[in-house]
């Protein structure tokens, strides 16, 4: 371990936890009053304890994130495909979710196959099949909800997203509703609103395709808890909000 | 904030608070209401910590579940004065 390293929280809060359990013991000692030298034990234990993630600067991250979006977005350039995303859910073909984009303007799903990457399914038909970049988040998400997210309604979405929210701190807040037939979901960021806007700078196609891989987790997220294609219609960036307005197409 | 970090700051309030409740020297009353604080906050984050925290705050909760006994034994030994 550097000097350096007890700067990140891991180490600071061993640091701030052995002081309180060293204060404790003084306490313990020298005073007769239990209370607080109790409350300062609780305390030393509580943040060694549970403060024991590993973490990694803000920069890495967020390089890591864009390494995953990039040479895709890239790939889906050249291939000029002109279509907005689909956001599709495990189903009888699928053993797990899919981000399709059509080559053109979108007149109906093909059928679609795990195994499948390009798919030729016809005039209006044709597109790539991706799994969707937030996939892992999602299945992350999955794994704290101790449950499936298979068809659990605008409920169990709202809850999944709650976790992706506030469980894994991708967003400051979330809304997702429905209204006249179209879901609306609403994101809005907080720390991650400098990675959103270093990517959008270069590309904002991005956004209605493949997504980032943090919007990409909430739509999927909104089509499993669904079950539904949900297709990207309408997409705004206003100061920190991300405003998706999506489009049910089974 | 991280879940996690936010559960450790709630928990410092809610010692703090204790502390100037329970001013005296009544450390059973004190333990309990700890127990209480990490009860509620457990319940309350259950659905966004991940498994690895939710353990380790359940090993705090079996700890002061063993404590909470110890003091109830205590008492009711008292009143039956057979201590």
């Amino acid at each position: 371990m550097k000097i350096g390293d007890l700067k990140k929280p891991e180490y600071l809060s061993k640091v701030f936890g052995t002081i309180f359990i060293v204060l404790s013991i003084y306490l313990f000692i020298s005073t007769e009053n239990m209370n607080i030298a109790f409350g300062s034990l609780f305390i030393g234990v509580i943040t060694i304890v549970i403060l024991h993630f590993k973490t990694v600067e803000k920069s890495t991250a967020e390089s890591m994130l864009e390494s995953s979006v990039l040479p895709l977005n890239d790939l889906i350039g050249d291939l000029d495909l002109k279509g907005d995303g689909v956001y599709i859910p495990p189903g009888k073909n699928l053993s797990s979710s899919r981000t399709y984009i059509p080559a053109g303007d979108f007149k109906g799903l093909p059928d679609i196959y795990d195994e499948m990457t390009i798919i030729t399914g016809g005039v209006g038909r044709t597109g790539i099949s991706l799994k969707p970049l937030g996939a892992p988040i999602v299945s992350e998400a999955k794994i704290r909800m101790e449950s499936d997210l298979d068809g659990v309604g605008i409920e169990g979405a709202r809850e999944g997203m709650g976790i992706l929210t506030h469980g894994l701190s991708l967003a400051k807040s979330f809304s997702f509703r429905e209204d006249e037939g179209q879901f609306k979901l609403r994101i809005t960021h907080d720390g991650y609103n400098d990675y959103c806007e270093g990517l959008r700078k270069y590309s904002t196609k991005l956004c209605t395709r493949t997504g980032c891989p943090i919007c990409s987790a909430y739509l999927t997220c909104a089509s499993e808890g669904m079950k539904t294609p949900l297709r990207v219609v309408e997409f705004e960036k206003e100061d920190k909000h991300i405003k998706y307005t999506l489009e049910d197409v089974s | 904030m991280m879940i996690h970090q936010k559960i450790v700051v709630a928990m410092g309030l809610w010692t703090s608070l204790c502390l100037i409740l329970v001013s005296g020297h009544n450390l059973e009353l004190f333990g309990i209401l700890l127990l209480i604080g990490i009860l509620i906050s457990r319940e309350l984050t259950s659905t966004y910590t991940d498994l690895i925290t939710g353990d380790r705050m359940d090993t705090f909760i079996y700890i002061g579940i063993i404590f909470f006994v110890a003091v109830v034994s205590r008492r009711i030994l008292n009143i039956l004065e057979i201590i």
